[in-house]
């Protein structure tokens, strides 16, 4: 238990150094942002509580947000897939359920499963987040483009990440 | 109490969502001026669209004390009328006990009616303690209406243009020839104007007025325009008038007292005892 909220902050605190650090200054002819970070939220364990999901969703937006200099923006799109991990996890579940001891990770559920999980979960933050941003609807299209693309990089990398670096 | 506690522990999560989304587009709307005036826009839309409509609906709901302030100051103002005096050079004094006034106008309001009889007739809500006494006019802002009947101490009754036997003067209001209004008893928007002689240059839509000749109505009370008229009886002409007054939605009045009425008809009366 210790361990794994040792190992949760210490993830936390990574992510929002690389985030701010490396992806932010990738930024490929204006459309592709990867936003990385959000690992944190979909790694978290099966058996974490909504609350604290949420909480941690909101505290991890924010730390991005006061880097950024985009106060809410973050917040609010990380506060939202927190929202939904819960129902996104249930309807993906395993016949017999999530097994305990075990984690949302390619190397207990597969690449397939983790590619859907993911892949929403990342979707729903872009979607969110790109839209907060522009605030408004007048160029929807191009907003969405921006980010369909972005989540594939963003999905892409987190897919990556799931053999390199959070391995088990 | 302990459903609301359940509700609580059962919707947290959506709760605590709400409140930290609510906390994160507080940020937004603080931290970041292109959101905040985004913002304000959306809030000015939507607020100002709302005042709008709620004014308009409070103005419905006060439209009865509207519409009363407005008789009320119509009377003022026919009461202030060059017309309303019997020398029209007075200065508008408003005084009701001046020697030189000749019409002094009550406001009332039409609590009955009828237009699909042969003698229609007309209630008032004033009477006897407002002023109202038989034979006195009966207008409205649009033209008019009829005699008074009778009254009662708090009613009165009105001879509406829409009888048989009524029968006030009027006069082509482009060259004063005069004649009388009858109603021929079949629709409620027109009347017939008799005894225009066919000399007369009559045409369709030429306004017809009161003439003044009665000690009744004051001169220049609209009546309706000429519809059209055909011969009748050899030298005259019958002129159907479309009425001014819409008998069917009439609400407010002004009921006419002629003050110098009593002098007039003395000095009459004398001719014909002679």
């Amino acid at each position: 238990m210790i361990k794994v909220i040792s190992r949760n902050i210490l993830r936390f605190l990574m992510l929002v150094l690389l985030q701010v650090m490396i992806f932010n200054n990738i930024e490929i002819s204006g459309y592709l942002n990867p936003y990385i970070y959000i690992i944190f939220i979909i790694l978290l364990p099966f058996e974490t509580p909504a609350w604290v999901c949420l909480l941690l969703g909101f505290f991890l937006g924010l730390s991005i947000d006061i880097f950024t200099e985009t106060m809410g923006m973050h917040t609010a799109a990380t506060v939202f897939i927190a929202y939904i991990r819960p129902y996104i996890l249930s309807s993906f579940a395993p016949r017999d359920g999530y097994e305990s001891g075990t984690f949302p990770r390619v190397y207990y559920y597969g690449l397939p499963w983790f590619i859907k999980y993911a892949s929403l979960l990342v979707f729903a933050h872009h979607l969110v987040l790109f839209y907060v941003e522009m605030f408004k609807f007048q160029d929807f299209f191009s907003t969405l483009l921006r980010v369909i693309l972005s989540s594939l990089f963003s999905i892409t990398l987190i897919v990556v990440s799931q053999y390199f670096i959070f391995r088990k | 109490m302990k459903n609301l506690l359940r509700f609580f522990y059962r919707y947290h999560s959506t709760i605590l969502f709400l409140v930290l989304e609510i906390i994160a587009f507080i940020f937004i709307a603080k931290y970041n001026s292109f959101h905040r005036s985004r913002l304000f826009n959306v809030r000015h839309a939507m607020l100002g669209d709302f005042t709008a409509k709620f004014d308009n609906y409070s103005q419905y709901l006060s439209l009865l004390e509207e519409n009363k302030a407005l008789r009320e100051e119509n009377v003022k103002l026919y009461n202030l009328l060059p017309g309303s005096y019997f020398n029209p050079i007075t200065k508008y004094i408003p005084d009701t006990n001046k020697t030189d006034r000749k019409f002094y106008f009550i406001g009332a309001r039409v609590i009955n009616n009828s237009t699909n009889k042969q003698y229609n007739f007309i209630t008032l809500n004033r009477g006897k303690h407002h002023g109202i006494e038989p034979e006195m006019a009966v207008i409205c802002d649009r033209g008019i209406v009829g005699v008074v009947k009778e009254s009662t101490n708090n009613f009165a009754t009105v001879v509406s243009v829409l009888n048989r036997e009524f029968f006030p003067n009027a006069m082509i209001k482009r060259n004063r020839y005069f004649g009388y209004i009858q109603w021929s008893g079949k629709r409620y928007d027109k009347v017939i104007l008799k005894e225009i002689p066919v000399h007369v240059e009559v045409l369709e839509g030429d306004t017809i007025v009161t003439s003044g000749h009665s000690s009744i109505f004051p001169e220049g009370i609209l009546i309706g325009t000429v519809e059209k008229y055909v011969l009748a009886e050899g030298i005259f002409y019958d002129i159907t008038v479309d009425l001014s007054t819409d008998f069917k939605s009439l609400t407010n009045v002004l009921v006419i007292k002629n003050i110098m009425k009593e002098e007039q008809l003395e000095l009459e009366e004398k001719i014909e005892h002679d």
